[in-house]
């Protein structure tokens, strides 16, 4: 609040204030950055940390289909998004790409509320904007300090706006590295660490992560990666100090790194997969490697992470995991699997009958999991209490619309992005 | 506070020669006009950047009456700056109580204005209004917005779908159309109708070549190697190189004549060569142009890839089987009048899955717009029908 009062304050002086007065006042609004309170609800790809579990939510079981039970609104959007959307206070945002050769970026923000649209503000893409027919430009999903939301597109164009969907700033990375681009398209979602905003783009042509100052845009930090295809996204974590740290997976190595400065807390060598993601509970990292699952304890970073275990059995698909009371959950092709965070023993298997195709992480709310296809059929399953027990798909719903991004959950509310609508699901 | 400290240090240490020749262009030396230019001076890499923030924030408390003006900042502006001035421009509308509609739709109807900035507008007064929208595309077919110009021909083959094929509604649509998905659309309704089509001519694409190969490119490592045919092109280019070159496991490469017949011009190297991994193949034409002419190079190519013009390199892509499309790398070139060259270097590896086996390319010259440039005495081959639709596009 204090740096949206200093910068609105900034503006209203209007065109007479000198260059140096704005620029003082941004710097000062930069240094304050580091204590602005995050008040997201759902702040990025898969929630806070990357865990997408909320313990306390409500959502329905049943939802959708021809009566379109329990939607609360369904609104139309300029373009197409295989991502998720963000979710801070009474605004849900998401970003589109639309338009000839999905050129047309836009970023739509909508009342939780009414489903209706508050602002969109659009751009035009300056790098590659080939992906396979079924992805989009819009792949990454977007992410929020809680005072800004970052875009960013397979095409390498990275937006900041504020709340208002006013330009903070702007970087068209295809121009700074003009080979890094897969034109399968690429999906790696931005995150939040400290003052920067990192992306990860690696590919065949041109591979490297950078961390950019959230305030200004200007590169912090820049790291050459290998020049392999790899869609994970880096994973903002903050570790049981308090000392905040984005991770890095590839098929060669697995790293933290401090986010201002990019420097390395460690490397380890891990083969990583390169669609799923990590994923960040308690002090646990959840490695989706070579072998399965590698669970690793970072402990306070002050040292190299301890091997917990590793378990072929327990594969995250194209979805990541995810953990709730001590169990983790993967979903390797249609089969919902289980084990032990701790240990590594795996529990309960269950199907998902005719389930076709999921890329969507699956999202827990409560007890229940729900996870989508990419056909925008939800399965509903209801957990037990451990992964001793038995989980049952307890509903099947159907939006009819293609899903490919992790839904979010705010309150007791459900926002799913589809190809071209984004959908509230609440009682 | 480091990167606080930071910012300030280094507020104002851009290029005030950038910024003053921005200032120059647009030609007054207003506020508003200043601001304009900071923006439009914002550089790769982030060069300018703090700047052009300082700039964007001012200009977006503007009034509406100022819209236009930021819009008319479009033209020559890059594409960087462009979108920060339609950051700018969104916050004026954001904040405005009533558009000025009438300038806008001036600045829209007025076609010599920037297509892209042409373009946001066309968006503002058109995205809540469907039949002002369809009204307006009804006469924009041949706008010079490709993206204007790609509703309006969307628009218009919506409008035929379901009616009897007609050469009379769908011959004016290919000469109109831009993009290659609405040609290939276009063609496919004109043959179903009984005409005869050139599609590949329509397009651009250059049908016969002379191939070399294969050299090596086991461990993909052929890529930057400079082979016989590389290197005499590069010292003569104005010929075909006509050396005795000794290729892949020392075996004797010749020349040969490689055609296709495809609708999208795509040449199958893998067929001529009896799907050969960890190689290389050179391809070379000759470009007759009727003038000088600035041309896009335009190149499909699932391989690892080089493509040369009189000798100058205009593209390297050393990308293997992630996928491929008409216009996938796009060369920026000026033609000579008379004889051109073109060499192509196009690299296979050695991946096993049966998704990575194409050795293949296609390319096309067309203006900065994708409109066909010709070439001088280009054969007018048999046009195809209904029952010949060519090769498709993966």
């Amino acid at each position: 609040m204090l740096i949206h009062i200093l910068v609105r304050n900034t503006l209203s002086a209007g065109m007479s204030l000198g260059r140096k007065s704005i620029a003082l006042a941004i710097a000062a609004a930069s240094m304050l950055s580091a204590v602005a309170d995050v008040s997201a609800d759902w702040p990025a790809f898969r929630g806070v940390g990357g865990n997408p579990v909320v313990p306390d939510a409500k959502l329905p079981t049943e939802f959708g289909g021809e009566a379109n039970k329990s939607v609360a609104w369904k609104t139309r959007l300029p373009g197409r998004s295989v991502g998720g959307p963000v979710v801070i206070g009474n605004k849900v945002i998401t970003n589109s790409a639309g338009g000839v050769d999905a050129k047309r970026l836009t970023i739509s923000c909508l009342d939780t509320g009414s489903g209706k649209l508050l602002w969109e503000q659009a751009f035009r893409a300056t790098g590659r904007t080939f992906y396979y027919p079924t992805s989009s430009n819009a792949a990454p999903s977007p992410c929020s300090d809680g005072e800004r939301v970052y875009a960013f597109y397979s095409s390498n164009d990275l937006i900041c706006l504020d709340l208002n969907g006013n330009l903070i700033w702007y970087r068209g990375l295809a121009y700074d590295f003009p080979k890094a681009g897969n034109d399968i398209g690429m999906s790696s979602s931005p995150a939040i660490a400290g003052g920067a905003v990192i992306v990860q783009v690696e590919c065949q042509g041109e591979s490297f992560a950078m961390g950019l100052d959230r305030l200004t845009g200007k590169t912090l930090w820049k790291l050459d990666r290998p020049n392999q295809a790899n869609w994970a996204s880096p994973v903002a974590v903050q570790l049981p100090g308090g000392k905040e740290a984005v991770v890095l997976q590839c098929s060669q190595n697995l790293m933290l790194l401090e986010p201002n400065s990019g420097e390395k807390i460690w490397e380890i060598e891990l083969s990583c997969q390169s669609i799923p993601s990590c994923t960040y509970v308690g002090s646990n990292l959840l490695v989706p490697s070579g072998k399965g699952m590698t669970v690793l304890d970072l402990g306070d970073a002050a040292g190299e992470p301890k091997s917990l275990w590793t378990n072929n059995k327990v594969n995250p698909g194209s979805g990541s995991a995810l953990a709730r009371n001590g169990v983790v959950y993967a979903l390797n092709g249609s089969v919902l699997v289980s084990a032990d965070l701790l240990s590594g023993e795996e529990g309960w298997k269950l199907r998902l009958p005719d389930a076709g195709q999921l890329w969507a992480t699956p999202v827990i709310a409560g007890d229940k999991l729900y996870a989508f296809t990419q056909d925008g059929d939800c399965f509903v399953v209801q957990l037990p209490a451990d992964s001793s027990g038995k989980a049952e798909v307890v509903a099947r719903n159907s939006l009819g619309e293609a899903v490919y991004g992790t839904p979010a959950i705010a309150g007791d509310a459900l926002y799913v992005r589809s190809y071209d609508h984004l959908w509230k699901i609440a009682e | 506070m480091i990167v606080g400290l930071a910012l300030v240090a280094t507020s104002f240490s851009a290029t005030p020669l950038i910024v003053a020749q921005e200032q120059g262009r647009l030609g007054i030396a207003s506020e508003v006009q200043k601001a304009l230019a900071t923006v439009r001076s914002v550089q790769i890499n982030g060069g300018n950047h703090v700047e052009a923030q300082v700039a964007a924030q001012k200009l977006g408390g503007l009034d509406e009456s100022q819209l236009v003006t930021v819009l008319k900042a479009f033209e020559g502006a890059s594409p960087l700056a462009k979108n920060w001035l339609m950051g700018v421009a969104g916050a004026i509308v954001r904040q405005s109580d009533q558009l000025p509609k009438d300038a806008l739709i001036a600045f829209l109807k007025d076609t010599s204005n920037d297509s892209d900035a042409r373009y946001w507008t066309f968006e503002l007064l058109t995205q809540s209004n469907a039949k002002i929208r369809q009204m307006w595309l009804a006469e924009m077919s041949d706008d010079p917005s490709l993206d204007i110009r790609y509703l309006a021909v969307a628009q218009k083959l919506d409008q035929l779908e379901g009616a009897a094929v007609s050469v009379e509604q769908y011959g004016p649509l290919l000469d109109l159309a831009r993009h290659p998905e609405q040609l290939k659309v276009i063609a496919g309704k004109l043959r179903d109708a009984g005409e005869g089509v050139d599609l590949a001519r329509q397009y651009g694409f250059l049908m016969n070549w002379q191939l070399i190969g294969p050299f090596d490119n086991r461990d993909e490592k052929g890529f930057d190697v400079v082979y016989g045919p590389e290197k005499d092109y590069l010292a003569k280019p104005e010929t075909k190189p006509a050396g005795l070159y000794s290729g892949k496991e020392d075996k004797a490469c010749t020349w040969m004549e490689a055609s296709t017949s495809a609708d999208d011009g795509l040449l199958d190297i893998a067929a001529l060569y009896n799907k050969e991994k960890g190689a290389i193949a050179y391809a070379y034409a000759e470009f007759q142009a009727k003038d000088s002419v600035e041309a896009d190079i335009r190149l499909g190519c699932i391989n690892a890839n080089k493509v040369w013009v009189n000798g100058k390199e205009v593209a390297a892509n050393q990308v293997y089987h992630a996928s491929s499309a008409i216009d996938q790398y796009v060369g920026k070139t000026e033609l000579k009048k008379g004889l051109n060259t073109i060499l192509l270097k196009i690299c296979q590896n050695e991946q096993t899955q049966a998704w990575a086996q194409d050795w293949s390319f296609q390319l096309r010259v067309c203006d900065a717009n994708g409109k066909a440039i010709l070439a001088d005495g280009r054969p007018i081959v048999a046009v195809k029908k209904a029952d010949s639709k060519g090769g498709e596009q993966k």
